[in-house]
């Protein structure tokens, strides 16, 4: 019994540390920028149909495909950075987040169009049978997955603490009209916010997709991150990595001593929630609104 | 009418306003003036209920204000002009009035979808005395025009109107002097001293524009760096040692 | 002036149309009518109160499956049920609103979104709502008549969307438009004129889904099924694009968008593989270039006006 809760403490782990990918993404943007990216998990779903292109289409092993997808998918977020969001940066905010959500769907139904509704495989990149260990299933796939997030969460950590770049979206982030008044450019750091969050959101995808069916509708998982950054109260990047990984324990508990149905539920009903009745999250403090 | 006792506001490390204590009596002008920073705009934000105190309470005809919610305070009878106005930019001068009237003139969703007698009556009604505002402030010729492409005088005007709108018993002015003219000054002085004499009001002010605090004020309170200075009538002010160190030996700023 | 000649337009149109049309074109009328109707709820949340909801299809289906339900079990006859199940998706949306609305307009776009898919999973997982099969409607009867003939139809949808649009359109140009749009153009003023925010937000919500509910019961008469696919995210984005291409503000915009949404597709034959992408990058060209929708085109005299006052250095709204 305790070794099947530690199972589930583990496989939930695992798959909240993708969630924590998301959820970084999620809150870089809305912290930087005031924008809920609607559009994330349709970036997250381009990524990984960019991976299958570049390996079946122009033949890439799979380490160079997965770097064209994600320096792609960070391109994507270039353009709409630049094309779509600055121009309507200075309108009221329903405008830019009802642009991500055209965006989204236009990068959705592109691809179903382009590419076709039908699944597309996803290769593997290790195997899926468990070693045991002391009672626990370990599958080398999952750990692929832990791996990697730990991975990238600690070049990120790198990127922000010690480059002057990083610390320049930190700031943005935390306060952006403080950033600006100390001279942190907004036009540079609002470009490197997107285009972060945008590989971000490829290698999300890519951890991912080879644990679903590929379809062009993957792009829903992105509410995962949402529960998650709301979860972490949408405030820092080490609230969106607890929330992350919370949420993927909860799902997990959940799923086995509920039901697997309540699993899929599991992210809607955290985000009301969470939403409703603690809407500063577990981290952050809603402040005093100012005139 | 209203009182503050020991009211602090601190931001995270900032203290904005620093124990500090004043009332406004029933059909008083009474103007609070400081130096830059002093703490004056939060004082209002802070009657209005859009900053919580910190500590201290404010109260308002003997019922406690702090911790309502802003709208149930302005329902009580305090109305406040911005210091960056916030006008309806979109609405015509009319409008923006109008918006204030709404809680006189309420009517139905029924009323409305089934065009009721009640809603054309309170329409026009709401209407009809919003334009009696505009002519009280004298800007009636403007009614219909956007508010946002009136000149700056005229705009906070608009706002007074739009404050009177609410049958406020007490008015809380935000810099309804600054960037006005000569003559505009003198028309504002007049246009307070009115609502004071004719219609009972008691009023606020937060200015820097001397040649209103000294004219009209029945007194005068003065801030410097969030704490209380001074409180008296004009020439008790003018000649308040503390008042003139505050305001030479610190930041200046005024006319 | 241009909104009266538009009703009568479209009162026009749709009185004509079972004359002039054949059953296909006449039935398109009627769904770009019961469509414009739903949406029309929209314009009134997003347009005037600017609030985001992604669950428009939530409050469509509780409107469609309620009603249906609510004959299939109770015996209501659609035509009681559909206004009762719309009430229904009120209550709900008025709670949400409750719950939620004291915060930022984003949470409600995250509520919304979350409930949707909340809404999505449960029609397809209770057998009461046919599970993934989904449910026919049954037909309307009337003292005895069956009303289940593609004229009847038409007639039931329309009179039910012009009931919808006119009764969003008179509350837009009401006190509770007036506020609504106060708030959004400068929230802090309005509430210090003692604008119960939340109260006025709530209302704009529970509006949204009565129309969204009201209307979409009638388009269920319409389809004449059921489909659970048809209350997704993704229809519900569908019904933010055709608000936006059309104009978020006026219910002009929500007729125009319906009928651009409906029938364009046709006329771009061979590009029906591509048209949900075509329409979504043209909505999101749209945002950029003209955010006030295609009905702007008939403001251009007020646009003119607002470019020059913003020389003038006033704050956009």
């Amino acid at each position: 019994m305790v070794s099947t809760f530690i199972q589930l403490l583990l496989s939930g782990a695992i798959a909240g540390s993708v969630y924590a990918l998301l959820a970084i993404g999620l809150v870089l943007i809305h912290n930087g920028t005031g924008v809920v990216n609607f559009g994330f998990g349709d970036q997250l779903m381009v990524g990984v149909y960019i991976l299958v292109f570049a390996q079946q289409f122009l033949g890439l092993a799979l380490p160079p495909a997965i770097l064209v997808a994600v320096i792609v998918s960070g391109l994507l977020g270039l353009a709409i950075q630049s094309l779509v969001m600055t121009p309507l940066r200075n309108r009221p905010v329903l405008i830019p987040i009802v642009a991500t959500i055209a965006i989204g769907a236009a990068l959705r139904e592109g691809v179903r169009a382009f590419m076709g509704p039908n699944p597309w495989p996803v290769p593997f990149l290790l195997s899926t049978s468990p070693y045991r260990i002391g009672g626990i299933s370990i599958v080398p796939s999952d750990l692929a997955i832990l791996g990697t997030a730990i991975v990238i969460m600690a070049c990120l950590y790198v990127f922000f603490e010690f480059t002057r770049y990083g610390q320049a979206i930190l700031a943005a982030c935390a306060n952006p009209t403080g950033a600006l008044i100390v001279g942190i450019p907004a036009g540079t750091t609002t470009t490197g916010i997107w285009v972060l969050s945008s590989m971000l959101a490829a290698i999300a995808g890519i951890v991912i997709a080879p644990l679903t069916t590929l379809t062009p509708d993957i792009g829903l998982i992105a509410i995962k991150g949402f529960a998650a950054a709301v979860l972490g109260g949408f405030a820092s990047l080490p609230g969106a990595v607890v929330g992350g990984i919370l949420l993927g324990i909860i799902e997990a508990l959940a799923g086995y001593y509920i039901s697997s149905a309540m699993k899929d539920i599991v992210s809607y009903a955290i985000l009301i929630g969470v939403i409703v009745l603690l809407p500063s999250g577990l981290f952050n403090r809603v402040s005093v609104r100012k005139v | 009418m209203l009182e503050l006792r020991n009211v602090v506001v601190r931001f995270g490390g900032l203290v904005a306003v620093n124990d500090v204590s004043l009332d406004v009596q029933a059909g008083e002008i009474h103007a609070l003036i400081g130096p830059n920073g002093a703490g004056k705009s939060t004082i209002i934000n802070v009657v209005m209920g859009l900053y919580r105190p910190t500590e201290g309470d404010c109260i308002f005809q003997s019922e406690p204000v702090s911790g309502q919610p802003t709208h149930l305070i302005a329902r009580r009878g305090l109305a406040r002009t911005f210091q960056n106005t916030e006008l309806f930019t979109d609405f015509t001068a009319v409008e923006n009035v109008m918006v204030g009237l709404d809680h006189e003139y309420g009517y139905g969703i029924a009323s409305r979808l089934l065009g009721l007698p009640d809603w054309r009556r309170k329409e026009a009604a709401a209407r009809h005395e919003a334009l009696e505002l505009l002519k009280k402030l004298r800007i009636e010729k403007f009614a219909e025009q956007k508010a946002g492409t009136l000149p700056f005088g005229l705009r906070r005007r608009l706002e007074i109107a739009r404050a009177l709108a609410t049958r406020p018993k007490l008015l809380l002015l935000d810099e309804p002097a600054a960037g006005l003219r000569h003559h505009e000054i003198i028309e504002l002085n007049g246009i307070l001293e009115d609502l004071r004499d004719r219609h009972g009001l008691a009023i606020l002010l937060v200015d820097h524009v001397m040649k209103v605090v000294m004219a009209i004020s029945n007194r005068v309170t003065v801030l410097n760096f969030g704490r209380h200075v001074a409180t008296g009538t004009v020439s008790e002010i003018k000649n308040n040692p503390d008042v003139i160190a505050a305001y030479l030996g610190g930041a200046a700023g005024h006319a | 002036m241009w909104g009266n000649l538009a009703w009568v337009l479209w009162l026009a149109i749709a009185a004509l149309a079972p004359f002039l049309a054949g059953q296909y074109l006449l039935y398109n009328i009627g769904i770009v009518a019961t469509t414009a109707a739903i949406v029309s709820g929209l314009t009134f949340l997003s347009g005037v109160a600017g609030l985001i909801s992604i669950a428009q299809s939530a409050f469509v289906a509780i409107g469609s499956y309620g009603a249906v339900l609510l004959q299939m079990h109770l015996g209501i006859p659609l035509l009681i049920g559909i206004p009762v199940a719309a009430a229904i998706a009120g209550v709900v949306g008025w709670l949400l609103g409750f719950l939620c609305l004291r915060l930022d307009g984003h949470y409600l776009a995250l509520v919304t979104l979350a409930f949707m898919g909340i809404v999505h999973y449960t029609i397809i997982n209770l057998d009461i709502t046919g599970g993934a099969v989904g449910l026919a409607v049954p037909s309307v009867t009337l003292f005895g008549f069956t009303l289940d003939s593609p004229m009847a139809i038409y007639v039931m949808a329309v009179t039910a969307s012009a009931i919808t649009l006119w009764s969003i359109d008179r509350l837009i140009h009401s006190r509770y438009g007036r506020m609504l749009r106060a708030l959004r153009q400068s929230d802090i003023a309005a509430v210090s004129l003692g604008a119960d925010r939340r109260s006025l937000r709530t209302m704009a919500l529970a509006t949204s889904a009565v129309a969204g509910g009201f209307a979409g019961g009638f388009q269920a008469l319409q389809l004449t099924y059921l489909d659970p696919q048809q209350f997704t995210i993704v229809t519900a984005v569908f019904y933010i694009a055709i608000m936006v291409v059309g104009g978020m503000r006026s219910v002009h915009g929500a007729i125009i968008g319906a009928a651009i949404f409906v029938f364009v597709p046709g006329f771009l034959s061979g590009l029906e593989h591509y048209m949900a992408f075509i329409l979504f990058f043209f909505v999101t060209v749209m945002i950029v270039v003209m955010p006030d929708g295609l009905v702007s085109i008939f403001s251009v005299g007020d646009r003119l006006s607002g470019w020059m006052a913003s020389r003038h250095g006033r704050k956009n709204a």
